[in-house]
């Protein structure tokens, strides 16, 4: 279903734990060969007055932690799989020192004087969407207090300042207004940042954990439904079919002989019995597909499926003496669908055709493949359908005028469940009648790719 | 003179009960009732019936508890060896019946000997360690013909299916 895959892509998701802390390693890799290549670039083709030492080991140093992240995810996949708990504190150690080298990466680049102290902003966007609240405000106070300390204790001359010589003209960092100025801006800029994401986050996560509820919920509802249909089924069906047995008892002659007229109303009744039972099934199966929306879908043959139906109905095709063809052209004869489901479709539909096909006709059943789809039709010369009432043929009870007069007891469901059967497999159905002449039905089902020889 | 061979009809509908009372009767087979399970575990334990006929839900709600007997019948070692007939009116490849032993997700012990290829197909019956199946509503005829094969046998081939 769509909303159920669109949870599991959603990165905001609270369960989305371990695949969140990886990618904070992923992005890592991309930072160390990015501080790097920067600082490649700014001293081999800027010209700028690096400590290349210190910044191309920290980058070193990055790769070597990282290294260790990993280690310490693998393990953590791997042996807690349900530990929220720890993968949060990961993600927070991670975010923590991620904040840490970048301000080590601007003291020897030039502190607050370098305009890279605004990838900050990035890390603040990030604690903002896959932390807690208030970890990313946390965080963004860490980082404000760790560059502000680090451009203050230069500031001061307590650590040294490495100054960008080639790129900013005066030592600027001297100046206390631009030390307070850059920095006020900056710690404005991440709790901004940090206020604008969480904000949308804190909508977006809510809205989730309602979907979650929701789909917790039509799940519940559908165990229920089943066990309702599987109640009623039961119950229903006991009773009725309790009926036949004892009417059957009596009219066996096994209570003692009766007469021929009670015989016959007892007849009467117990067919009337039969009648209600398959009237319970057809109802039941026609609510239990509406209901099911998880239904169970395997690989099948429908080549196998519909020679099994031949098979099936070969003794009825005879004793009606009804001429029967069977035409297999397809090439690709898989499909994903319910089994039993796609059996009920032959079944009524093959049933249909022999009820009204009158005796010395001839139906014929055609499988060929088209664009993508299996195309299946069931072809008979029996009573047909009036053009007027084609329309209804589909729709719940509906039975047209000519086949109640040829047979009393149909429930007018046997089509319904076809086409639900069908909608609920991306399949089509439709049909081409003449009254007095015949009839076609023709059902579409899309083609799967073909499953591996043996499981 | 030969004894009665004994079928004890375990079902919770008492009206059924009669009706096959009266077809195995006419048979010529003695039948004993038991219209909950616990009955008819404690008359399979004090009558050893030749054959039990045993219904799959009893009272109203989807309860299954006729399968749960079939359970405690086979891990008990005195009536382990018990031919069951299992009587039932709902089909047991509805989804609700998710008994199936499983090996990697999906079920084991199905393949090609199918009559055509269904590598998932759900179908109790075919795991329930019970020896025949018959549909409600049971048509005496097909009644009497099940029990009659069943009673060839002594012994269920699920005896001792399962040691716990």
């Amino acid at each position: 279903m769509g909303l159920r895959s669109a949870f599991q892509i959603s990165i905001i998701a609270k369960n989305w734990v371990n695949e969140r802390t990886k990618w904070f390693i992923d992005l890592r890799w991309l930072a160390v060969l990015g501080a790097a290549g920067v600082v490649s670039i700014a001293s081999l083709a800027l010209n700028i007055d690096l400590p290349l030492r210190w910044l191309y080991g920290g980058a070193a140093f990055l790769a070597g932690v990282n290294t260790l992240f990993l280690v310490f995810w693998k393990r953590l996949v791997f042996g807690y799989k349900d530990d929220k708990t720890r993968h949060n504190s990961f993600a927070n150690i991670q975010v923590a020192t991620d904040l840490l080298m970048l301000t080590y990466f601007l003291h020897f680049g030039g502190s607050i004087e370098n305009p890279f102290v605004y990838y900050f902003i990035f890390h603040m966007v990030i604690a903002g969407i896959l932390l807690s609240n208030r970890a990313a405000y946390a965080h963004g106070v860490f980082a404000v207090l760790l560059i502000g300390l680090t451009s203050f204790l230069e500031h001061s001359r307590v650590i040294p300042h490495y100054h960008l010589t080639g790129f900013t003209g005066s030592e600027m960092i001297y100046d206390p207004k631009f030390l307070a100025g850059s920095i006020g801006v900056l710690a404005s800029t991440l709790f901004i940042t940090i206020f604008m994401a969480v904000t949308v986050v804190n909508k977006l996560r809510d809205r989730e954990e309602k979907l979650d509820a929701a789909n917790k919920m039509l799940a519940e509802q559908d165990r229920l439904k089943s066990r309702y249909v599987l109640t009623v089924s039961h119950d229903l069906k006991s009773s009725v079919s309790t009926i036949q047995s004892c009417l059957k008892v009596v009219l066996k002659g096994l209570t003692g002989s009766i007469g021929p007229k009670t015989a016959e109303m007892l007849s009467r009744a117990e067919r009337r019995s039969i009648y209600m039972l398959n009237f319970i099934s057809d109802l039941l199966n026609l609510s239990s597909i509406r209901a099911d929306r998880n239904l169970r879908k395997n690989q099948i043959s429908i080549s196998m499926l519909a020679e099994h139906m031949v098979e099936h109905f070969g003794q009825r095709f005879t004793s009606k003496k009804i001429k029967f063809d069977f035409n297999d052209h397809l090439e690709e004869a898989m499909i994903l669908a319910n089994e039993d489901s796609i059996e009920r479709v032959f079944v009524n539909l093959l049933e249909n055709a022999v009820r009204y096909t009158p005796s010395g006709g001839k139906i014929s059943m055609e499988l060929k493949n088209t664009d993508g789809n299996i195309e299946v039709s069931i072809k008979d010369t029996g009573i047909g359908i009036a053009e007027e009432e084609q329309k209804f043929l589909f729709n719940d009870f509906y039975r047209a005028e000519n086949a109640r007069m040829i047979e009393k007891d149909g429930t007018g469901l046997g089509l319904s469940i076809v086409k639900q059967i069908l909608d609920s497999h991306d399949g089509k159905i439709w049909l081409e009648s003449r009254l007095g002449q015949g009839s076609r039905f023709t059902f579409t089902l899309p083609a799967a790719t073909a499953y591996p020889a043996e499981v | 003179m030969k004894k009665k061979k004994t079928v004890l009809l375990a079902d919770d509908d008492i009206d059924l009960i009669e009706t096959m009372k009266i077809v195995l009767e006419a048979e010529g087979l003695a039948t004993i009732n038991a219209y909950d399970t616990a009955a008819a575990f404690a008359r399979l334990k004090t009558e050893k019936p030749d054959l039990m006929v045993l219904d799959v839900m009893f009272g109203s709600g989807g309860k299954t508890n006729g399968l749960e007997l079939v359970s405690k019948i086979r891990r008990d070692a005195a009536v382990s060896g018990t031919l069951i007939l299992m009587i039932t009116s709902v089909s047991l490849k509805l989804p609700v019946f998710d008994i199936l032993p499983k090996k990697d997700g999906m079920p084991a012990g199905r393949g090609k000997e199918n009559a055509y290829y269904k590598p998932f197909a759900h179908d109790a019956s075919a795991y329930l360690p019970v020896d025949g199946f018959i549909n409600k509503p049971a048509q005496p005829e097909e009644l009497v013909a099940k029990v009659r094969a069943l009673l060839e046998k002594k012994v269920s081939k699920w005896a001792g299916w399962k040691k716990k």
